[in-house]
């Protein structure tokens, strides 16, 4: 429960709704009494935002799956019925998801169950069990949060498990690529970097997102177009437009900086090929795995060979 | 894909590390399911754009690819693949039947030959799905002697004029084709919908269809008759029948037998339409459509189009009234779960669902069992018992491989099986 007192403006939205949410959410099913929904409904209200306005307040919990979250909270306050009901719509689908995370049938078991653990809350704070599930807050569906809860456990995890290969991968390889990041050199290719930072900030956070997602992350235009909820032909468009703009931008920014056309498009040139070794590197370090991919090991030797 | 400059993808990776507080899952889910209002949209994006973590996360809690999807996809691919097996197995039917046809040929019935030479006028289509079956299990092995000469060069307009058995017998030819290009369609779609995953069921099912479509012309004939009495159980039978729902017409069917038996090619551009338009079904190209169907969130759902849209069938508004009190009895019976009697007889959870043509079974949490022969349309609730038991727990598993024959497993371990569309149950 929300420490804050929720505001005025919530508690008479939340008054005004809470007949009709308390029905469509089937709260008498769960053991939800219209006044432990009403709890429910202004923490999840407080939490959205302290300063929306009466009508926003309004839209913001008729469009809350009211059902899912009286099911995930009454779950979390142990009600037998609901975990029952829980189990039975979700206890395949979390495994299916786990196993579509890990391909690994024991390794996907594990992460689901760690879950299961968290749901049914193992960590206790000032003598009650605290459920993960009395995080949810309706805003999405109840199957996508389980989902989205299992891949961060499961980042969280890999990226614990990675750091430690990563730093004997380091040991094997040596450390003598580190040097030229670590000391950025001077002139030309401070100008560089600055003016593609420039560029790269002025982007519209979608483009921006669309770029890190294919270039460093390797996704697919499909799985990118799955992430975003557009089309993939909308990602594929965007993509050759950002593509031809970027490298425009840059160099406009470069002459804008005092270079000459043909200096900046060298310094665009030679400077892709020195960092070549560093790209890799960082790739290969900080970015999930996929990262790596093909399309970048091809561009860059093609970029070697131009 | 076009390349971006090398320092653009350097400077991005470098940006890529953003420290400040990931958005809970919460916001992320909603994010994915697109019902972030734009301003907070805006502002998942641009952590997004920064945080490799987030990016990863959000790839790794999308959704199995969805049965839209999957259709939009795979039936290209299938195009690609399939029209030249199609026709192998078309041609391979008919092969086979001709070797057989000149092996078996001294051994031929004379006085067929007689039937076959001089047509009684009759019109075949009225008569010939019940006279059929008895006919062609006497005569089957005379019929496919005398088979390769009608497959080869019967004309549409000869067809009319020819005996029961000789349309029947067109079936036989058509058979071996359909069944060999649909072995792995339906059945697996059945298969998957009993274990509540939709995950594989739109790809398992949709490579076949355009061949579905091409060629069940001549199997509907079967079909039709199938559903009155074919206790041989022919594979084709079940198999077709789970892909139509509802028989054509014996006029209709009959019609396209001819012409797929005289000129096979022709099927595709001409039977289908003229099948589809008599059953004033709705027509996709050349696919058929009929529905599909899964079990999700423990709700029943159909879809008539392939998968592209699925809607929620609720049974327990067209089953009787009857069912709901039978469904109290049951309750009370078992002396458990009844604390939830009255949600599940409301609207039962459902585990599982079986197909089978126009036969759907869907079963549930606390025994519920509904059954409905027309294709979902109206649903009674089924409540197997014999004299000692009544079915009880969830039903996890339905197994019906024919209209006939079905088998429920339970979450109690109970095993119930049919023989005779549930009209009696045995517990095993």
């Amino acid at each position: 429960m929300s420490s804050h007192t929720p505001s005025p403006v919530l508690q008479s939205v939340v008054n005004e709704l809470l007949p009709d949410l308390h029905a469509k959410a089937s709260c008498e099913q769960v053991g939800l009494t219209p006044q432990s929904f009403s709890e429910i409904l202004l923490e999840v209200g407080s939490k959205y935002s302290a300063s929306a306005s009466a009508g926003e307040l309004r839209t913001f919990l008729l469009s809350l799956r009211v059902d899912e979250l009286a099911l995930a909270r009454a779950c979390a306050r142990g009600n037998n019925a609901a975990w029952e009901i829980f189990l039975i719509r979700f206890r395949e689908k979390l495994y299916l998801a786990a196993l579509r995370i890990d391909r690994e049938d024991s390794a996907a078991r594990d992460l689901a169950d760690t879950l299961y653990a968290d749901l049914y809350g193992t960590s206790t704070r000032d003598g009650h069990r605290v459920s993960k599930l009395a995080s949810y807050t309706g805003r999405g569906s109840l199957e996508g949060w389980l989902r989205t809860v299992l891949a961060q456990e499961y980042v969280n995890r890999y990226r614990r498990t990675k750091r430690l290969v990563s730093l004997e991968e380091e040991s094997e390889e040596g450390l003598q690529f580190a040097a030229p990041e670590a000391q950025p050199s001077a002139g030309a290719d401070t100008r560089l970097e600055q003016a593609t930072d420039e560029v790269l900030a002025q982007l519209a956070p979608e483009d921006r997102a669309v770029l890190a997602a294919y270039y460093l992350d390797g996704r697919t235009l499909a799985e990118i177009a799955r992430m975003l909820g557009v089309h993939e032909s909308t990602i594929s468009r965007k993509l050759d437009k950002l593509a031809k703009s970027l490298r425009k931008q840059i160099l406009a920014g470069l002459t804008r900086r005092g270079m000459s056309r043909r200096q900046a498009e060298e310094s665009l040139e030679v400077d892709v090929r020195d960092l070549k070794v560093d790209i890799r590197r960082s790739l290969a370090q900080d970015s999930p795995p996929g990262s790596f991919s093909e399309k970048t090991v091809e561009a860059r030797v093609r970029e070697g060979e131009g | 894909m076009p390349e971006i400059p090398k320092i653009a993808r350097q400077r991005l990776q470098r940006a890529d590390n953003v420290s400040v507080p990931h958005p809970d899952a919460n916001v992320l889910t909603a994010f994915a399911e697109s019902s972030l209002l734009p301003p907070e949209r805006t502002a998942v994006l641009d952590h997004l754009s920064y945080c490799a973590e987030c990016r990863e996360v959000l790839a790794f809690a999308l959704p199995a690819m969805e049965a839209g999807q999957a259709v939009l996809s795979v039936p290209r691919r299938s195009r690609a693949s399939w029209p030249t097996l199609r026709w192998a197995f078309v041609s391979a039917g008919i092969v086979a039947l001709s070797v057989f046809g000149f092996v078996e040929y001294g051994h031929r019935d004379d006085s067929l030959r007689m039937a076959k030479n001089s047509p009684p006028p009759a019109a075949i289509h009225g008569d010939q799905p019940v006279a059929a079956p008895a006919v062609r299990d006497e005569r089957s092995a005379n019929e496919e002697r005398s088979q390769p000469t009608a497959a080869v060069s019967a004309t549409p307009e000869k067809d009319r004029h020819e005996p029961p058995q000789e349309t029947e017998l067109a079936k036989n030819v058509s058979a071996p084709a359909v069944h060999g290009s649909l072995a792995h369609g339906p059945r697996q779609t059945n298969q998957f919908q009993q274990q509540n995953t939709n995950t594989f069921q739109i790809p398992s099912r949709v490579p076949n269809a355009p061949e579905t479509s091409r060629e069940l012309p001549p199997p509907t004939g079967v079909q039709s008759r199938a559903g009155q009495q074919d206790s041989r159980s022919h594979a084709i039978d079940s198999v077709v029948a789970a892909n139509k729902p509802q028989p054509l017409p014996p006029s209709a069917s009959d019609g396209e037998v001819s012409r797929a038996k005289s000129a096979p090619a022709a099927v595709a551009a001409q039977a289908v339409p003229a099948g589809l338009e008599t059953q004033g079904r709705t027509l996709q190209g050349l696919r058929l459509i009929s529905p599909i169907w899964m079990v999700n969130s423990g709700r029943l759902q159909r879809s008539s189009d392939e998968g592209r849209s699925w809607q929620d069938v609720n049974v327990a508004a067209s089953a009787d009234t009857g069912a709901s009190v039978d469904l109290a009895v049951a309750f009370s019976k078992e002396g458990k779960l009844r604390k939830d009697k009255k949600a599940i007889s409301t609207a039962p959870v459902f585990r599982a669902v079986a197909a089978n043509g126009p036969d759907v079974w869907a079963g549930g949490t606390a025994a519920a069992l509904y059954h409905s022969s027309d294709a979902g349309a109206h649903w009674a609730r089924v409540v197997p018992a014999s004299e000692s038991a009544t079915l009880s727990g969830d039903v996890l598993k339905l197994e019906f491989p024919d209209a006939q024959n079905g088998r429920i497993s339970t979450s109690t371990g109970e095993v119930w099986t049919t023989a005779d569309s549930g009209q009696s149950w045995k517990k095993q």
